[in-house]
């Protein structure tokens, strides 16, 4: 999936945009799958991943989940963010966004702390945020790997002796997934992966103030 | 260890971001934003759509009429345009079934269109 961020879209020429004309197929795609279920549940989803930008020092107010919601659908509609229906379901592409974009403004606030994030900023500032962060995302500095094992052990503290939230983190670790991988790797059946899995949200969003409190001893 | 730990974190918190879509409450004002935003998107669809339709054809100027039909009466007008549609044996159609239906203007209009003659 193809995913662009506000910035790359700033930074891009009036040349470079050419027309969106999506046929009847997939304007009805998008219609048939573009329901009020659909987005609150996105709506959720962004809400817990606010949270998690939140959590590496990321400026996140309360509408920022719904508009992250909003500019994803919104830029599926405008054509900058290219969607299959053939391929994904609109859900998953949705939710693929915003994870991908929430990863970005994650990244992005951990490198640069002292910059404003706001939309409203100039075009030049976010350009050149853009260009450092695309430099040097596939490898996070060490700043960034030290502050998110951290985040994991205390994870890991928080879920105490619950032996199927620790299945889980380590089937992420040995590089499962999906679904499917964490179960089979976890060796968790999918009753109880569910079941976990509630729990593990649970545990994830007790994180935040443990996790503020360690930032604040390393600054 | 396969994954670096930011992917790891970054997986974590999608699982648990999936579990809040799947058992988490939305708020009536959830509900509201929800619909607006559906409305908006519903207008976009509409505009996507309208782009879909063929472009309006241009308009073209009507030529002049020839002279030669500009002197006939109504009843010559019909007579003529009755023999013309004859003599072409279904070749030619047009929608008006009822030429009373037309002013003399449209039948002369209508008799210069079937001409093919010089002008």
């Amino acid at each position: 999936m193809k995913t662009t961020t506000t910035a790359q879209r700033l930074c891009r020429t009036a040349d470079e945009q050419a027309p969106f004309e999506p046929s009847e197929q997939w304007i009805e795609a998008f219609e048939a799958q573009n329901t009020d279920e659909l987005r609150k549940r996105a709506h959720r989803f962004a809400r817990s991943r606010a949270r998690f930008v939140a959590r590496a020092g990321g400026r996140v107010d309360e509408l920022y989940a719904a508009e992250l919601v909003h500019d994803v659908l919104t830029d599926t509609l405008f054509g900058v963010l290219t969607w299959d229906p053939a391929v994904v379901s609109l859900e998953t592409h949705l939710f693929g966004a915003v994870r991908s974009r929430t990863k970005n403004d994650r990244l992005r606030a951990l490198r640069f702390r002292h910059q404003s994030l706001d939309a409203s900023d100039s075009a030049a500032v976010m350009c050149e945020v853009e260009t450092s962060l695309a430099a040097t995302r596939s490898t996070p500095s060490p700043e960034s790997l030290t502050f998110s094992a951290e985040v994991i052990a205390q994870l890991r503290a928080l879920a105490g002796d619950d032996v199927e939230i620790h299945r889980i983190v380590d089937a992420v670790e040995a590089g499962a997934s999906a679904p499917r991988e964490i179960m089979s790797v976890g060796q968790l059946s999918e009753k109880s992966w569910r079941k976990a899995r509630l729990r593990l949200a649970r545990v994830v969003d007790e994180l935040s103030n443990h996790v503020l409190l360690g930032a604040r001893r390393h600054a | 260890m396969t994954n670096h730990s930011e992917d790891i974190l970054d997986e974590l918190s999608y699982q648990a971001a999936l579990a809040e879509a799947d058992h988490g409450r939305s708020t009536s004002a959830d509900d509201r934003w929800s619909r607006e935003l559906g409305d908006k998107l519903q207008a976009r669809l509409a505009e996507l759509r309208r782009n879909l339709l063929p472009a309006a054809a241009p308009i073209q100027k009507a030529k002049p009429i020839r002279g030669k039909w500009l002197v006939l009466t109504r009843d010559q007008l019909i007579a003529k345009l009755t023999e013309l549609t004859q003599s072409m044996s279904g070749a030619v159609q047009y929608a008006h079934r009822d030429l009373q239906g037309l002013s003399d203007n449209d039948l002369r209009q209508l008799l210069d269109l079937l001409d093919t003659s010089p002008r």
